[in-house]
């Protein structure tokens, strides 16, 4: 009986110890697998962030992200500015072949066993940008940017963000003189009405045309037109129309047409009321893609420019 | 004869369980052993060195000398390090191919006997007027001293 006691004893002892290293393992084996999600979700976004600092390199290095230059001043309101040449003729600009061999490189030199490099520059290169929170879109048409020079436009579509849009305010410095230039003034349904102020300057070698300015209603058209302007191609137009179609669903959205003879230096501010979030502008979303395929984590994100 | 059988097969049976208990008990602390809190903290830091030298434009210069000088500086005195960057260009205005630069990779102690080593990866683009010249993908070696 005494033996069968301290038998049962030793082996209890035994059971015990077994158990208690058993948990251990258990909670091991947890903490290794944490760490090693920890591992490869930093290997995850550092290979994403050393493609996003490469493509903010191409974009800079080679004029203003690409040939715009993006400005914001954070007060009570915020006032984003874009300035770029316009017409925009993106199949002469550099940045765009660049950006195919940095897709092309980075697809090829840092795929890696279960690490899918996936990049999507298509979009990047007519420099469609994005303001967040707002959800405003500034982009270029067409949309491909692969056509030869051609008739470009600017559209900024507030979809439905417009009641944050208090004005527009659109300069333009063509190299030439504008004296002489037609000028219609604002003219359409919305014009000198409404709440949502639209503003004109236009400054050549020789005078200062404006500032115009007036109030629309969002909902409806309101353009000014300068026709006749001499150009480097001969004559040509600036057209600032804003709800062209005069359409409830295009509240706030502003066109701007430059005739393919001009080059004319643009610049479009857009003053939008002060909302809880930080204003970021970036390229449209999911322009780069990280995968780990064996523990499936992903970084699916876009390119900012500003406070990314 | 036939008590000593069963002491007999009765300690074997003991033994076997305490064996059995042991050898389990061991295997399972033996888990315990592998240090891979350090092995993400050392990756961290290299990763951050070679951040830190991108954004600083100390890999663009690709010159060994420089960039030596600098991962000395930085890293803490108890890791060793490797570093090889392969520098590419493009094998023809279409870029269908990426070529290896010959005489410009660089190769910072290529002969260090690696203990353990963790590996931390980044491209970097160089640029000459306004374009890109290269492209390279540098890899940090680093392992505890």
């Amino acid at each position: 009986m005494k033996g069968f006691v301290s038998t049962l004893a030793i082996l209890l002892i035994f059971l015990v110890v077994f158990f208690l290293a058993s948990n251990f393992s258990a909670k091991t084996s947890e903490f290794l697998d944490i760490t090693i999600k920890n591992l490869i979700l930093d290997k995850v976004y550092n290979t994403f962030a050393s493609i996003e600092y490469g493509v903010q390199l191409i974009l800079a290095e080679e004029a203003n992200i690409g040939g715009v230059n993006v400005t914001i001043e954070e007060n009570n309101f915020n006032i984003v500015n874009f300035s770029e040449i316009l017409p925009r003729r993106p199949t002469v600009s550099d940045f765009s072949k660049d950006l195919d061999r940095f897709e092309k490189f980075a697809e090829t030199k840092l795929n890696e066993t279960n690490l899918v490099v996936d990049l999507n520059f298509t979009d990047l290169k007519c420099l469609p940008l994005v303001i967040s929170p707002y959800n405003i879109s500034y982009t270029h048409i067409p949309t491909d940017c692969m056509q030869a020079p051609a008739q470009t436009e600017v559209v900024i579509d507030p979809q439905n963000s417009w009641q944050y849009l208090n004005s527009y305010t659109t300069l333009f410095k063509p190299n030439g003189q504008v004296a002489a230039a037609d000028i219609t003034g604002w003219s359409g349904p919305g014009c000198n009405k409404g709440t949502l102020r639209l503003g004109i300057a236009v400054i050549g070698t020789d005078t200062t045309l404006g500032p115009y300015s007036t109030t629309t209603l969002y909902d409806k058209m309101c353009k000014f037109n300068i026709d006749n302007m001499a150009c480097p191609g001969g004559f040509g137009f600036i057209h600032v129309i804003h709800n062209q179609n005069s359409k409830e669903e295009d509240r706030g959205v502003l066109s701007i047409e430059v005739h393919p003879n001009c080059n004319i230096n643009s610049i479009v501010s857009l003053n939008l009321t002060d909302i809880p979030g930080k204003v970021k502008v970036s390229f449209p979303p999911q322009s780069i893609k990280v995968k780990e395929t064996l523990y499936q984590i992903e970084k699916n994100d876009t390119v900012y420019i500003f406070g990314g | 004869m036939k008590k000593g059988f069963f002491f007999s097969l009765d300690t074997a049976l003991a033994v076997i369980v305490a064996t059995v208990l042991i050898i389990g008990t061991f295997f399972n602390l033996s888990k315990g052993q592998e240090d891979v809190f350090g092995r993400l903290y050392i990756s961290k830091i290299a990763n951050d060195v070679l951040i830190t030298l991108n954004k600083n434009k100390t890999l663009d210069t690709l010159d060994s000398a420089l960039i030596k000088n600098r991962l000395n500086d930085i890293l803490p005195d108890n890791l060793a390090f490797k570093l090889n960057i392969t520098v590419y260009e493009c094998d023809s205005s279409t870029c269908q191919k990426f070529n290896v630069v010959s005489g410009k990779n660089v190769l910072i102690n290529p002969d260090s006997q690696e203990i353990d080593s963790i590996t931390a990866k980044r491209s970097f683009l160089t640029f000459e007027n306004n374009q890109i010249k290269y492209f390279s993908v540098a890899e940090l070696r680093v392992w505890l001293r």
